[in-house]
């Protein structure tokens, strides 16, 4: 277990050190979520606000759904890369497995993004909004502790993408079709009960995109309920790190086959 | 120029090659792609049956504007992928053998990296502008001119935003993220765009000129914003160009020394 803590401790400072790096996604987040409220912005001023919603709930809601996008590092790029070139063949015959040591530098630049995006992210927030949602700080808090849960779910989901490179020899292609998948299930761009008919809020409520993105988000608006979330959030996580073990066992099966 | 014209298609016919060699994986990218956009492009239809307009655009808008954007970033993924991964190149001093060809470096490493993404895109952008053409009666002839602008728009804010690779290691990754979000921030509604984020969308990142003001163009016909757009393509492709030779020099001072066996 100890050697998983370094790989997680050696990421965490490795990230610490790149601040270009941690500096540009900041921007970028910074400008997506200026987008995302300038858009609600527009919105509001022509008379179709939501009703109950305040600009600054949505503000935050905004937020805190463009956050998750943030938190996790790339890590698909890294095992997309590790296939690609070859290099996952020199990881396999560690003593230790290949998915869990990406899996925990995952860990480890997570805790970075969470300093950065908590800290700065709120500061951004509160000052670009003008204030707290409606539910106050504790929302806020309780929303982005769901977010954390998330975003391991988020790195499970990315490490099936970097996989699937075994394939499709790009993982790019395959993680933006999750993403935008995310986007739409998600509730990226409107809380999904405002979702019409056609995409019923209740189905997409049970699917793990809207566990990780709006139904923590919506914590701000007075949404749904935390042990209601957590409990998607442990069911979809355990299912697709079931699926990822499953997935990583036939990619075994197909580096044998080539050779390595 | 003639020599260099020629070495072009030959790079770009290379490209097309590379990518005709591995049909199964290139057609398996594409029709991702495709679906890809297919399931996405519902959330504007999910906002407009939210509210009827953001600031007087609607979905013929939005498709307009998704549909350039995608077949101008497929164009340029197709074509210049090498753009794309210029700070892996200055990474790993990848530039040097270019710098020993009597050719444009900037050709060369542009089009010489290839990794046939983008047909999807091409595909699906244009069939989305086609659909919003017939559905909503819009005039599509200038289409073909804003697509290349577009490109054009996109080639040299990648070649901008990669160019920072020269001063700033391991930038690839960050790099990558700043064109995913270039392509989908062309996408928004222009009116969102207003105070310094306009400012911000007609200069340093320059969305506005990939799609706001063509699809201004499209739906207007005011001439003046079609000038405007030729006018900032050029300076703004004129401007990346001069970006990336000034870091070239910094690259040809200061690149690392390796040894291949």
């Amino acid at each position: 277990m100890i050697k998983y803590v370094h790989f997680a401790r050696i990421a965490f400072a490795d990230f610490m050190r790149a601040k270009v790096r941690i500096f540009s996604r900041f921007l970028i987040y910074m400008l997506i979520t200026w987008a995302g409220v300038s858009m609600w912005r527009v919105i509001y001023h022509t008379g179709h606000a939501p009703s109950g919603i305040t600009l600054t709930d949505m503000g935050w809601y905004i937020g805190l759904a463009q956050m998750l996008f943030f938190l996790s590092p790339r890590i698909f790029v890294v095992i997309d890369e590790d296939v690609r070139s070859g290099n996952i063949a020199y990881f396999l015959n560690r003593p230790m497995p290949y998915l869990a040591m990406r899996l925990s530098e995952g860990l480890g630049a997570l805790a970075v993004h969470i300093l950065v995006y908590f800290i700065c992210g709120a500061i951004f927030l509160y000052v670009f909004l003008g204030g707290w949602p409606s539910g106050g700080l504790e929302s806020v808090a309780l929303g982005a502790s769901l977010l954390i849960t998330a975003s391991i779910i988020h790195l499970l989901f990315q490490i099936a993408c970097g996989l699937s490179t075994f394939w499709t020899n790009d993982a790019i292609f395959i993680y933006h079709a999750y993403q935008k998948f995310m986007i739409l299930l998600g509730g990226v761009y409107l809380p999904i009960s405002l979702y019409p008919s056609f995409l019923p809020p209740d189905v997409i409520h049970l699917l793990p995109f809207s566990a990780m993105i709006g139904g923590p988000a919506s914590l701000v608006l007075g949404g749904q309920d935390v042990w209601t979330i957590l409990a998607l959030q442990g069911f979809w996580g355990i299912l697709v790190f079931m699926g990822v073990r499953s997935f990583y066992a036939l990619c075994l099966r197909k580096v044998e086959v080539n050779g390595g | 120029m003639a020599g260099n014209l020629r070495y072009f298609w030959a790079l770009l016919a290379m490209t097309f090659k590379s990518a005709a060699s591995q049909r199964g994986a290139v057609m398996l990218r594409a029709v991702f792609s495709v679906l890809t956009h297919v399931i996405y492009f519902p959330v504007w239809f999910v906002i407009f049956q939210y509210t009827p307009s953001i600031g007087g655009w609607g979905i013929p808008h939005a498709c307009l504007a998704y549909g350039i954007a995608m077949a101008c970033w497929g164009i340029v993924s197709l074509t210049a992928y090498g753009l794309r991964t210029l700070p892996q190149q200055i990474d790993h001093g990848e530039l040097d053998s270019y710098l020993t060809l009597p050719k444009p470096i900037l050709m060369s490493a542009a089009l010489s990296t290839s990794r046939s993404s983008g047909v999807g895109e091409v595909f699906f952008g244009i069939g989305l502008i086609l659909y919003a053409g017939f559905r909503y009666h819009i005039d599509l002839t200038w289409m073909p001119l804003i697509l290349v602008m577009g490109s054009v728009v996109f080639a040299s804010g990648i070649l901008f935003f990669a160019s920072f690779g020269f001063w700033v290691r391991q930038f690839f990754a960050s790099a990558e993220e700043i064109y995913f979000n270039f392509s989908l921030m062309s996408s928004r509604p222009a009116p969102i765009f207003t105070g310094l984020f306009k400012i911000v969308s007609l200069t340093v990142i320059p969305v506005g000129f990939i799609t706001h003001i063509p699809v201004a163009f499209i739906m207007t016909h005011q001439v003046h914003l079609l000038i405007l757009s030729v006018v900032a393509t050029i300076a703004y492709a004129i401007f990346a160009g001069a970006f990336f030779y000034m870091g070239l020099r910094h690259y040809e001072s200061g690149n690392r020394f390796g040894v291949r066996g």
